[in-house]
């Protein structure tokens, strides 16, 4: 027996007796092999601290955050049988003191039941008047289509810093914030798009349920496959905050229509739904073609040279460095349509040597009133020159930037590059108007989500990699999103949040 | 009468619970994850090293694990179906952090210290944890599962999807790079001492 055949055999017989001939020939070993006896000496120590880990880590956020979703996602709890799943959980529990725990686990959503609706969780206590001039609309538009599979867009809801939530006696009444507002339009287009009707139905005001029925309501999606909405802005409405947002509705028969307008998101009888709504087709039934995913573009106006702003901004990293180039509309959402090049050159003027280096790539995006942007990576600068200018053209718009932020030589025999990480895809703005830590939550199409915390002048990857302190977020930083999906990754591969000063 | 993991010995037994669960029954979904998630969060927390991250993937598990379990068959083996879901999701966390990886604008990072400098510093948990951050995202998975969790060699196996031999081969590599490094780490410790 050999060393290696000695080691393995310590390793196996933590795991299960040795074989009484294998044991004999092991012992035997070891009485001549001090190496052996040290390793098997480490090896005992070393899996004994294995074993002295703390085994659970229980967390509140977990459990929050699990409990949010089973909360959105069980009929049962939001028709408001909360209490009977309680009993169910008494059923399954011998041992009180878990009894007790599990109690308390469904108390918080019985309570979420009581001061707001469960689809949206805790809200800030703060008083907001109804409004008495609601937008009103046909509740048909509505029913603009729902669920399948081609992916949505990412949507970025914001859940800026509040102020903490004190414990009162009585319910509190409910807020409705610009976060809250945002996800009570995408919490309507998720339930249609899982076919949960019931679930999006209850997020309607007694105005928009006024006039039908859970059924006919349901039935009204009859000939839609799936929805894509993008908010595009949210502004105060009287009492009310009125989320603007373009609508993508694919059809069963592959085609595609397009809606804009507002939904009005206030409170009623202590839960926020929609109560107004006020939105319309862009092109009357436009019968584009399945294939024709530009189609969706094409529902909405370009964009105009005058009211778009083009800017450039670096980003820097190690490996690469990421130039955006960020676009924002006045005005409508419009479609941005066009060849974008981006290019960088050395203080002579003259083009670096690096692949991809001003070559034009196509860019088809919804430019909104909030910033869209598409990004590229630059790799491997190898080559001497250390001041850039960076120069982006697009549609008779231009831009430039001056840097000196280069990324790390990796292989000088190989070229430096330069490429798009489009698909870009893009959400409203978050405003962070209170400092403090403050979070995003990201929504993949796949219907996850990551919670990621921002702050003032940071790159956060959806891996967290980095920590913001609560100084960090300070009064009217934005936050943007983007995407990079390598080409044979999921949908949850890889999201970058980038804060702006 | 199997019990759940980590409940008090009056509990209905597991298969019955995770077969209430199976069948839509969220309070027996509800009652899993009580059972589970301190533990599943602990695993991923030793995998990542991170507790905001390990949070977000304990959170991933659970939502996946609810999502799915409907189409799940009877008798299954639910805390090795939970850790493969968890370990899965870990092993996509480890290979999106390698697409893409962002460094903060402001001060740059400092230079990471020496294995020596480092190791004066830590007790005995601190570069058992250390030691698990420089080793192959597989062995510590499988070294996690072992020792950490407590899983049996069969069980270990089901969690990896693999045979019980090529279970035993990674973990043999596993405790062996364990070793070489801790010793490795230990050793830069005593020569400062």
């Amino acid at each position: 027996m050999n060393c290696d055949q000695a080691r393995r055999l310590l390793s196996d017989r933590l795991d299960q007796p040795l074989p009484p001939d294998q044991s004999a020939a092991l012992r035997a070993h070891l009485a001549g092999c001090r190496e052996c006896r040290t390793f098997e000496r480490e090896l005992t120590a070393r899996v004994v601290g294995l074993e002295s880990l703390p085994r659970s880590l229980p967390s509140p956020r977990v459990r929050a955050g699990v409990q949010a979703y089973v909360d959105r996602h069980d009929d049962r709890v939001a028709q408001g049988l909360s209490g009977t799943w309680l009993r169910q959980v008494g059923a399954f529990v011998g041992a009180a003191a878990v009894l007790v725990a599990v109690a308390a686990f469904m108390i918080v959503l019985l309570n979420g039941r009581t001061t707001g609706p469960p689809l949206l969780g805790s809200s800030p206590v703060t008083v907001s008047p109804t409004s008495s001039a609601r937008v009103t609309s046909s509740v048909a538009v509505l029913n603009a289509s729902p669920a399948a599979a081609t992916p949505a867009p990412w949507v970025v809801v914001g859940t800026p810093p509040v102020a903490p939530v004190t414990s009162t006696a009585t319910p509190s009444p409910v807020a409705v914030t610009q976060a809250v507002a945002r996800t009570t339009v995408t919490a309507y287009f998720d339930a249609i798009n899982r076919h949960d009707y019931p679930g999006a139905y209850r997020l309607l005001g007694a105005d928009l349920q006024g006039g039908q029925s859970l059924d006919q309501f349901a039935a009204g999606f009859a000939t839609t496959a799936h929805d894509a909405v993008t908010i595009v802005g949210v502004a105060p409405e009287g009492g009310d905050l009125a989320v603007s947002m373009v609508l993508i509705a694919t059809q069963t028969d592959g085609s595609v229509r397009s809606f804009s307008g507002r939904y009005l998101i206030g409170v009623e009888s202590g839960s926020i739904v929609v109560v107004g709504a006020d939105v319309h087709e862009d092109t009357p039934a436009a019968a584009a073609t399945p294939a024709a995913t530009a189609a969706t573009a094409a529902a909405l106006p370009p964009c105009s040279a005058g009211g778009l702003e083009m800017a450039l901004s670096a980003q820097g990293a190690t490996g690469n460095v990421a130039l955006a180039v960020v676009f924002r509309n006045h005005g409508a959402p419009c479609q941005l349509a066009g060849a974008l090049t981006l290019s960088i050159s050395g203080q002579s003027g003259a083009a670096l040597p690096i692949q991809g280096n001003a070559e034009a790539v196509p860019l088809n995006i919804v430019v909104g009133n909030v910033e869209a942007s598409a990004t590229f990576m630059w790799s491997n600068w190898c080559g001497s020159e250390r001041q850039f200018v960076v120069s982006a053209v697009m549609g008779g718009k231009s831009a430039r930037l001056d840097q000196a932020i280069a990324p790390r030589c990796d292989a000088a025999s190989a070229p430096s590059q330069l490429r798009e990480v489009s698909p870009v895809t893009w959400a409203g703005t978050v405003v962070a108007n209170t400092p403090g830590t403050g979070a995003i939550t990201l929504h993949f199409p796949d219907g996850t989500t990551r919670r990621v915390v921002v702050g003032n002048r940071t790159v956060v990857t959806d891996a967290h990699g980095d920590t913001v302190r609560a100084a960090d977020i300070q009064a009217g930083n934005r936050v943007s999103a983007s995407g990079d999906v390598s080409a044979d990754a999921t949908a949850m591969d890889a999201a970058v949040v980038v804060v702006q000063p | 009468m199997m019990q759940a993991h980590g409940w008090g010995a009056s509990w209905m037994d597991e298969p019955a619970l995770v077969g209430h669960a199976q069948a839509g029954d969220a309070a027996a979904f509800s009652a899993l994850f009580e059972a589970y998630h301190g533990q599943i969060t602990g695993y991923l927390y030793r995998l990542v090293g991170d507790r905001e991250v390990a949070e977000d993937l304990a959170q991933d598990t659970f939502i996946k694990a609810y999502r799915a379990l409907g189409r799940t068959n009877d008798g299954l083996n639910f805390r090795a179906w939970l850790y493969r879901i968890a370990t899965n999701t870990a092993t996509s966390y480890f290979r999106r952090r390698k697409i893409i990886q962002w460094l903060p604008f402001g001060p740059a990072t400092p230079e990471p210290t020496g294995d020596a400098r480092l190791a004066e510093a830590l007790g005995e948990r601190e570069l058992i944890e250390a030691v698990l951050k420089r080793l192959n995202d597989n062995y510590v998975t499988v070294l996690l599962l072992r020792h950490q969790q407590g899983m049996s060699l069969e069980e270990t196996a089901t969690v990896l999807g693999t045979s019980v031999n090529a279970a035993k081969v990674r973990l043999f590599r596993a405790r062996r790079a364990f070793v070489e490094a801790y010793r490795a780490l230990e050793s830069g410790q005593e020569a400062r001492a």
